[in-house]
C-alpha cells in the first residue's frame, strides 16, 4: 500500500465560521493504481489531494505515505520527503518564470544537491514530447507544453506518487485528452501511482479507480474500499 | 553553478527596479559606514599622534636602568634579547639652567645614546651633525635663534653630588655641532650624547627606551619584560614609563564607556537607518514573490534553502554595488568629509588612509544586508505550502481582522482601511523616515551646542589692548616695572567708533602669611635655592601678592567651584562687589580639580580658605577671601603667566571700583573696547597705529642666551577667534549633515519605494475601484491620504523622541540644549511630498493601460 489514511480531517475556520473541508476519511491505494478524485466544487478534493501531499496540515487524522506518516515528520523533513518521493501537477502548471524548461524540470533534483542524470532527463523530456522545447522559456510554451513540463518536472525525482491537481483544467479538450493519455501511459508503463483531482467525468472514466468525494466525506470508491 | 545560485540570478532578472533600490540602499549604507570608520581611524591616529607630540616620544616604553643592578650594557642586552623588543635606546635628562631666575622646565640638556633616537622624539636635524662626544651639543635653532655651529656654549647644572652629598651647582662648556628643529609641544632645547663620566658627574638618571615589535597592550608587555628581570631589581619601587599615546596601549582605558558608547550609538544609527530600508524592499519582495516562494516550497525547497536564495540574491547584489559603493565612500567619506571634520580642532595632524576602514566597513554593510533582508523571511513559517502557492499578493501578509463598519465607504475610509491592513510595513516605513530626520535634529543641534560651549573661551570685549613678549617664544611674564602707557588708553577713548572702554589694573603688594605658611616655605627653600627673594619673604611672612582689578563683568568670568559633571561655575555672587571680599585665585584648587598627575601634588605657597581674613599692610582694610581658582577670559590670558608663578605668588582680584581706591597708583595691564560696529576694520587699524607708536619696555632678560625682552602693546580682536570658531563649527556642521543627508536620503528612498510598490501591488485593487465608478480625483485624493499616515506617524514620533533627546543631550554636554524645529518640519514636509508625488505619478502612469488588462489576476 502506498497511501493510506486514516480518520484524516481538516477544519478551516472557527466558531459560526468553521467548515468541515474533510471529514474522517480513510482511504486506501495500492501501488501503480491511477486514481481520479471527482466532486462539486468545494466538496474537498483539493483539500484531500493538499492533505496527501503534506501540502496543508490535517486538523486531525494520519497519513502515510509507503509506510512514513508524514505528519510526524519536521516541517524540513516533510518537505524534503515531499521533494523526493512526492510529485506535483498543478492546474495553472506552476512553472518558475525564470528558469527554462531543462531548469524547471531539475530543479527538485538540484534542490537536494545532486547533480541531475542528463541521460535520464533527456529521455524523461524526450517521453514527454518536449526535448525540443529544453532551453525554452515557460511563457514561450502553449498551455499543453507547460503543462508537460509541470509534468516532467514532478517525474524528474521518480517520486513513489504523482498529485495532479486538476491538470486539465487550462486545457484545450484536445490538450487535454492529449495529456490524459500521457498520464495513462506513465501509469501502464512505469507503474506510476497517480491521484489525480478532476471535475470532468469523461476524464475520471480514463482512470483505473474513481473516489466519489461530497462535503468532505468520500462517498463512493469503485476500485478500492470506501470507508 | 547551483539551483539557488540560477534562482538568485532569475529572481534579480525579473525584478530589477527591486535590485536597483537594494543596490542603492547598500552603496548609501556602505557611503555612511566608511565615513563614520574614516573619521575614527583618522581621529584615532591624530590622537595618538597629538598625545606623542605632547609626551614628546614616540617609544613604547621606558625604565629606570638605575633601579637595576646590571650596568646599563647589560640591561640593555638583557632587554634587546627579550622575544617582544625590536629595539632599545639609553636617553637621559642631564637638567640646566642659565642664572637663578631661569625657568628650567624648557631648557633641559638631554642625552641620547643614538641619533636613531631623533625620529623617535620628533626631533630633526637642520644643520651640523649628531654629537660625537661629552663636549658637543645640538641645540634647538628657534629657542637658540643667533647661535652658529661652532661655538661655545655653557650650561649650568644644579645637580646632586655623590662626592659632597649635596646639591651643587656647575659650570660646562660644549661646542655646538649642530642645530636641531623639534615638532613636539614641548621643545628640547639642547642634547648630547649619553655619556658615562657626564651622567656620573651630573647624578643624571638614565632611561632605557624601549620600542616593541607590536603598538598593542605594551602595558602587559613592560609588566612581562620587567617581571623577567626581577631577580636584578634593586629598589622597592620601580619606575616604569608606558606611552599611553598609543590607543592599545592601555586598551581598558581607551575603550572607556563614553568612547564605547559613542562608538555603539553612531554604528547602530546607520545600521537602524539602513535596515529599515532594507527590510521594507525584502518585505514588500516577500509579498510580490509569496506565490513564487510558495511553489518553491511545495517543489521541496526547505526554509533554509529559501533563507539561502535571499542572502545568495542580497549577496550578488552586495558585490555589484560594492566597487561604487566604495569609491564613494573613499570619496565622500575620506577625502571630504574626515578633513572638514578632523579641521575642527583648529590643527590638523596629519593622518593616514587605513585599509580597515573598507574591511569594518564591508563587514558592516554585509552584515546590515543580510540581516535586513532574512528577517521578512520569518514570516513564511506562519503558512502551509499551499497557502502561500494560492494566496493573492497582499491577502496572505495583511491581516484577516472582519469589520463591523456598515457606513459609506469613501476616498479616506477605504484609505484607512487599506492602512490597517499592513500596520508592520506602515511602522516601518514610518520610522524609517522619522529616523532621518531625528538624525538631522541631533546634529543641527549638536553643532548650535558645540559652537556655544566654545563662546565661552571667547573674549567678552571686541577688542583687547595686552603687553605682549615680542619673540617667538616665552610666556607672557608680566613684569613689576611693566605697564601699559596711560596715553594709550586715553588715545584709544578718543577713538570714532568706541561704544565702551575699560581696563584692567594689576598692583604689587604684600600681604601677611601664617606661620604655616613660613615652615613650608622655609623647608621648600632649603632644598631648592629657586626664587629665593619670595620664598625668603614667604619664610618671613611677609610674601608679596599680585592684585588685579577687573570690570564687574569679567569677575563673572572667574571659576569659584565644579558641578557634579566637571563643569565651571562662575562667580555670579554680589558680595565681592560691597567692597568687603576679595577673590583669591589658588592654583592649588585649580590643580585639585585637573588631573593632578601632570603637576603632582597639589601645592601653594600661600594658601587661604573661603572665609578668611586677607590682612596687609598695603591694604586700608582686611578683605574676606572668597575662593576662585581660574578664569576663562582671554581678556585675562594674557596675565596667564601670573597664575602660574601663583605658586611663590598669590593672586588676588578685586572689581575695578575697589581696586582703583586701594591701589590709586596701579598700573594698567589691559585695554578692553568694545566697537559700535562689528569687526570696524578701520577702528582696528588706528588701535594699531596707536599701539605701534606706543612705548614698548624693554628689560633684563632671564632667557639664557638673551640679554633683554622687548614687551609691546598687542591688540587682539574677537572677531579673530570668533571666525576660527565659526569654521570649527561650519567644520561639525558639513560633516555632520553630509552624514545625516546620507541618512536623510535613505529615509526618502524608503517612502518612495514604499510608495511606488504599493500602487503597483494594488494595481488590480485600484482597477476594481475603477470598474466599481471611482473617479481619477476619488483614486488620487485616497492614494494621497495612504500616503499621508506614515508622515503623520512620523511626526508624533518625532513630537514624542524630541524632548527626549534634548534630556539627553543635556546630560551629555551638560550644559541647557535648545532644539531648532525648522529643519525638523522642513523635513517632514519633504518626505511627505516626496511620498505623495511618487505615488500619484506612478498611478498616472499605471492607468495608461486599460481597467480589463488590469483586472487580471496576474
Amino acid at each position: 500500500m502506498i497511501i493510506k489514511t486514516h480518520e484524516l480531517t481538516r477544519i478551516y475556520g472557527s466558531g459560526e465560521n468553521r467548515l468541515r473541508a474533510l471529514d474522517c476519511a480513510n482511504l486506501e491505494v495500492e501501488r501503480g493504481e491511477f486514481v481520479s478524485v471527482v466532486g462539486t466544487s468545494g466538496s474537498g478534493k483539493s483539500t484531500l489531494l493538499h492533505l496527501l501531499g503534506g501540502l496543508d496540515r490535517p486538523t486531525g487524522g494520519r497519513v502515510f505515505i509507503d509506510g512514513t506518516d508524514i505528519y510526524s515528520l519536521k516541517t524540513d523533513e516533510l518537505t524534503i520527503f515531499r521533494r523526493r518521493f512526492i510529485g506535483f501537477v498543478f492546474q495553472s502548471f506552476n512553472l518558475i518564470p525564470g528558469l527554462n524548461v531543462w531548469q524547471n524540470v531539475t530543479l527538485p533534483i538540484g534542490l537536494d544537491n545532486i547533480k541531475a542524470d542528463k541521460a535520464e532527463i533527456e529521455q524523461l523530456l524526450e517521453t514527454l514530447g518536449i526535448a525540443d522545447k529544453r532551453h525554452a522559456m515557460p511563457n514561450q510554451l502553449s498551455g499543453g507544453q507547460q503543462q508537460r513540463v509541470a509534468i516532467a518536472r514532478a517525474l524528474a525525482t521518480k517520486p513513489h506518487i504523482i498529485l495532479a491537481d486538476e491538470p486539465t483544467g487550462n486545457l484545450d479538450s484536445r490538450t487535454s485528452l492529449e495529456v490524459m493519455l500521457l498520464l495513462g501511459r506513465l501509469n501502464q508503463d512505469a507503474a506510476q501511482t497517480i491521484v489525480m483531482i478532476t471535475h470532468n467525468e469523461e476524464l475520471a472514466q480514463m482512470t483505473s479507480r474513481r473516489i466519489h468525494i461530497e462535503d468532505g466525506k468520500i462517498v463512493s470508491d469503485s476500485g478500492g474500499a470506501a470507508k | 553553478m547551483s539551483i539557488i545560485t540560477e534562482l538568485s540570478l532569475s529572481q534579480l532578472k525579473s525584478h530589477r527596479r527591486r535590485s536597483a533600490v537594494i543596490c542603492t540602499a547598500a552603496i548609501l549604507t556602505l557611503v555612511l559606514f566608511m565615513t563614520i570608520m574614516s573619521i575614527t581611524f583618522a581621529l584615532a591616529e591624530s590622537f595618538q599622534l597629538s598625545l606623542m607630540l605632547a609626551a614628546g616620544s614616540r617609544s613604547h616604553a621606558s625604565i629606570e636602568t638605575g633601579n637595576y643592578s646590571l650596568s646599563r650594557t647589560e640591561l640593555l642586552e638583557k632587554v634587546q634579547a627579550y622575544p617582544s623588543v625590536k629595539n632599545t635606546f639609553f636617553v637621559t635628562s642631564y637638567g640646566a639652567y642659565t642664572d637663578e631666575s631661569d625657568d628650567n622646565k624648557n631648557k633641559s640638556l638631554y642625552g641620547f645614546s643614538s641619533k636613531s633616537m631623533l625620529s623617535e622624539t620628533f626631533i630633526e636635524l637642520v644643520g651640523g651633525r649628531f654629537p660625537e662626544n661629552r663636549n658637543e651639543v645640538v641645540l634647538n635653532r628657534e629657542i637658540y635663534p643667533d647661535i652658529k655651529l661652532g661655538d661655545s656654549v655653557t650650561f649650568g647644572f644644579t645637580h646632586y653630588s655623590y662626592d659632597t652629598g649635596k646639591i651643587e651647582k656647575s659650570d660646562i662648556n660644549f661646542t655646538v655641532v649642530g642645530l636641531s628643529k623639534g615638532y613636539t609641544d614641548r621643545q628640547l632645547s639642547a642634547f648630547t650624547i649619553v655619556d658615562e663620566s657626564l651622567v656620573n658627574e651630573l647624578a643624571s638618571i638614565v632611561q632605557l627606551f624601549i620600542n616593541f615589535k607590536s603598538s598593542i597592550n605594551i602595558s602587559e608587555k613592560v609588566d612581562a619584560l620587567t617581571e623577567s628581570l626581577t631577580e636584578y631589581v634593586i629598589v622597592d619601587q620601580l619606575n616604569i614609563f608606558v606611552n599611553s599615546a598609543y590607543i592599545g596601549a592601555n586598551a581598558t582605558e581607551f575603550l572607556n564607556p563614553l568612547s564605547i558608547t559613542l562608538i555603539v550609538i553612531v554604528v547602530s544609527v546607520i545600521f537602524f537607518a539602513a535596515f529599515l530600508l532594507i527590510y521594507n524592499i525584502y518585505s514588500i519582495a516577500l509579498t510580490q514573490d509569496m506565490q513564487q516562494l510558495g511553489l518553491l516550497s511545495v517543489v521541496g525547497t526547505t526554509y533554509k534553502q529559501m533563507k539561502k536564495l535571499t542572502l545568495c540574491q542580497t549577496l550578488i547584489l552586495f558585490i555589484i554595488s560594492l566597487p561604487i559603493g566604495i569609491l564613494l565612500g573613499y570619496l565622500i567619506g575620506w577625502k571630504l568629509l574626515t578633513p572638514i571634520f578632523m579641521s575642527m580642532s583648529g590643527e590638523i595632524l596629519p593622518f593616514t588612509f587605513n585599509w580597515w576602514i573598507p574591511v569594518v566597513s564591508i563587514i558592516l554593510t554585509l552584515f546590515t544586508l543580510c540581516f535586513s533582508a532574512a528577517r521578512p523571511l520569518r514570516r513564511l513559517r506562519a503558512y502551509t505550502p499551499i497557502q502561500t502557492v494560492n494566496a493573492e499578493p497582499n491577502t496572505i501578509t495583511s491581516r484577516k481582522v472582519s469589520s463591523k463598519s456598515e457606513g459609506n465607504s469613501t476616498p479616506i475610509s477605504l484609505a484607512a482601511a487599506s492602512v490597517k491592513r499592513e500596520p508592520k510595513k506602515l511602522a516601518v516605513t514610518s520610522l524609517s523616515a522619522a529616523l532621518s530626520i531625528l538624525l538631522f535634529i541631533v546634529v543641527s543641534t549638536l553643532a548650535d551646542t558645540v559652537s556655544n560651549v566654545m563662546t565661552i573661551d571667547i573674549m567678552i570685549s571686541d577688542i583687547s589692548v595686552n603687553l605682549r613678549k615680542v619673540s617667538k617664544f616665552g610666556a607672557n611674564d608680566l613684569n613689576n616695572e611693566l605697564s601699559i602707557d596711560e596715553k594709550l588708553y586715553d588715545d584709544i577713548a578718543a577713538l570714532d567708533g568706541i561704544e565702551s572702554i575699560g581696563c584692567v589694573r594689576y598692583a604689587i603688594a604684600s600681604v601677611k602669611g601664617t606661620s604655616e605658611i613660613s615652615q613650608r616655605a622655609r623647608k621648600f627653600r632649603d632644598t631648592y635655592p629657586f626664587e629665593e627673594e619670595q620664598l625668603n619673604k614667604l619664610v618671613d611672612g611677609n610674601p608679596d601678592a599680585i592684585f588685579i582689578g577687573v570690570s564687574d563683568e569679567l569677575c563673572k568670568h572667574i571659576e569659584v567651584d565644579r558641578n557634579e559633571y566637571g563643569n565651571s561655575i562662575f562667580y555670579t555672587g554680589s558680595e565681592l562687589y560691597d567692597g568687603n571680599h576679595i577673590l583669591f585665585i589658588s592654583e592649588r584648587l585649580a590643580r585639585a580639580n585637573h588631573d593632578s598627575t601632570t603637576f603632582g601634588e597639589p601645592f601653594d605657597f600661600f594658601y587661604l580658605n573661603d572665609g578668611d581674613l586677607l590682612y596687609s599692610d598695603s591694604l586700608s582694610k582686611s578683605y574676606t577671601v572668597i575662593n576662585g581658582y581660574s578664569s576663562y577670559s582671554r581678556e585675562l590670558y594674557a596675565l596667564g603667566a601670573i597664575f602660574y608663578y601663583s605658586d611663590y605668588y598669590p593672586v588676588f582680584i578685586l572689581p575695578l571700583s575697589e581696586f582703583e581706591k586701594q591701589f590709586p597708583d596701579s598700573k594698567l595691564a589691559s585695554i578692553l573696547i568694545n566697537s559700535v560696529e562689528e569687526n570696524d576694520k578701520s577702528l582696528a587699524n588706528e588701535i594699531e597705529r596707536l599701539c605701534e607708536s606706543s612705548p614698548s619696555f624693554t628689560i633684563e632678560s632671564n632667557i639664557y642666551g638673551e640679554e633683554y625682552e622687548t614687551y609691546a602693546p598687542t591688540a587682539h580682536y574677537r572677531f579673530d577667534d570668533m571666525a576660527e570658531l565659526n569654521a570649527r563649527t561650519n567644520a561639525i556642521r558639513v560633516t555632520g549633515y553630509g552624514l545625516a543627508a546620507i541618512v536623510f536620503l535613505i529615509g526618502i528612498l524608503n517612502m518612495i519605494n514604499s510608495a511606488l510598490t504599493s500602487v503597483m501591488q494594488k494595481r488590480r485593487e485600484y482597477a476594481m475601484l475603477e470598474a466599481v465608478g471611482m473617479t481619477g480625483n476619488q483614486l488620487n485624493l485616497m492614494i494621497i491620504c495612504e500616503n499621508s499616515v506614515s508622515s503623520i506617524i512620523s511626526a508624533i514620533v518625532l513630537l514624542i523622541s524630541t524632548p527626549l533627546i534634548r534630556i539627553m543631550m543635556d546630560r551629555v554636554f551638560k550644559t541647557e540644549v535648545s532644539i531648532n524645529p525648522l529643519s525638523a518640519t522642513i523635513m517632514l514636509i519633504l518626505t511627505f511630498a516626496a511620498a505623495i508625488v511618487t505615488s500619484l505619478i506612478s498611478y498616472k502612469m499605471l492607468i495608461r493601460s486599460p481597467v480589463t488588462e488590469r483586472l487580471k489576476v496576474e
